[in-house]
């Protein structure tokens, strides 16, 4: 690879890396992409279902961001535009109906972590992605980066393009939803969910 | 959120599930790497390009400024005009002026009386000589 490399990325705040990738920093674009590699992966996974759309989602979308970093205000948070641009890919990539029917690889072979231990959880890949299916596009996507990324609901909102309130309820039938699925002991309440119940 | 179930990272048990294995991690990256390469490349920028973006956005102001300098210049142009008209309208002095200004006293140095005086003999004693 040709391009400027720099030292400490990976410990540089987002504004500043945006900044840097703004003038083709290509350290401080791999820092952006190990920070939300994973967590992009994850949110196209619960909009898309599949880990190869999943993929091309994310790469789409590191790069349409790359070309539309100019359009970040400065000083504000990479994470909750990335995710909007994510969302968008991944939306037309389904739109435009290019998905392709693979079958999803067993999840015991897919799986980064001890995946005994997950089947110990009662939780496998397919079982996750099945209950996901089951919700709105819009449910799935708040409930998602409201436990990957502790975004609060006014951020959701920003992503999602909906009032905060909308948000609140996409994350709590989201997640009731799961629950009622995968099972409490697999998918807990919150804390927020605890009260609610104690309150009725 | 309940702590208890969370995963690396802080995650939920459920949202690690569908964490990317490290092969489709490393494939995705390096995918994500190559392709954004020309882009950074695009968007590198030299000290030429940085200096002519500098003096393609002082330009115009620089230009400004020698409009605004020009204009105060012929604001002030008339009064210069009408002084210089009088100095060449003026009527010149007169010689005589000039030698009623000189007085006997300024005579420089290097004319003293005395060499006045021996010249008149000098000149006198060619005219006289045969």
């Amino acid at each position: 690879m040709i391009g400027r490399r720099s030292q400490g990325a990976d410990l540089v705040d987002e504004p500043t890396l945006v900044r840097r990738v703004q003038r083709g920093d290509e350290a401080a674009f791999g820092a952006l992409v190990e920070r939300y590699l994973d967590s992009g992966f994850v949110a196209a996974m619960a909009v898309l279902g599949n880990s190869h759309d999943a993929e091309d989602a994310v790469q789409n979308a590191f790069i349409r961001a790359l070309e539309r970093i100019d359009q970040l205000q400065p000083g504000s948070p990479f994470g909750p535009w990335f995710y909007r641009v994510l969302r968008s890919t991944a939306l037309n990539l389904r739109r435009r109906e290019v998905l392709r029917s693979h079958e999803e690889i067993p999840a015991s072979a897919s799986m980064g972590s001890n995946p005994a231990k997950e089947l110990d959880r009662g939780m496998t890949r397919e079982m996750i992605r099945d209950a996901l299916a089951e919700l709105p596009e819009m449910q799935r996507m708040a409930v998602t980066l409201y436990d990957l990324e502790g975004y609060s609901h006014r951020e959701i909102a920003g992503i999602l393009g909906t009032a905060v309130g909308t948000s609140r309820a996409h994350v709590h039938h989201g997640r009731k939803a799961l629950r009622s699925r995968l099972g409490e002991q697999s998918f807990p309440a919150n804390d927020d969910e605890r009260k609610d119940e104690a309150s009725r | 959120m309940n702590d208890n179930s969370r995963g690396r990272q802080g995650w939920p048990n459920w949202l690690e599930t569908l964490r990317p294995d490290e092969i489709t991690r490393a494939r995705l990256k390096r995918s994500i790497t190559d392709a954004a390469a020309p882009l950074l490349n695009a968007r590198q920028v030299t000290w030429w390009e940085v200096a002519s973006d500098w003096a393609s956005l002082l330009t115009p102001v620089a230009a400004a400024v020698a409009v605004l300098f020009a204009g105060l210049a012929l604001g002030d142009r008339p009064v210069a005009r009408s002084e210089a008209t009088i100095a060449v309208s003026a009527e010149a002095p007169r010689l005589e002026e000039f030698i009623d200004w000189a007085s006997a006293e300024e005579l420089p140095a290097a004319f003293p009386e005395d060499s006045l005086t021996s010249l008149d003999v000098v000149l006198t004693s060619i005219t006289t000589d045969p």
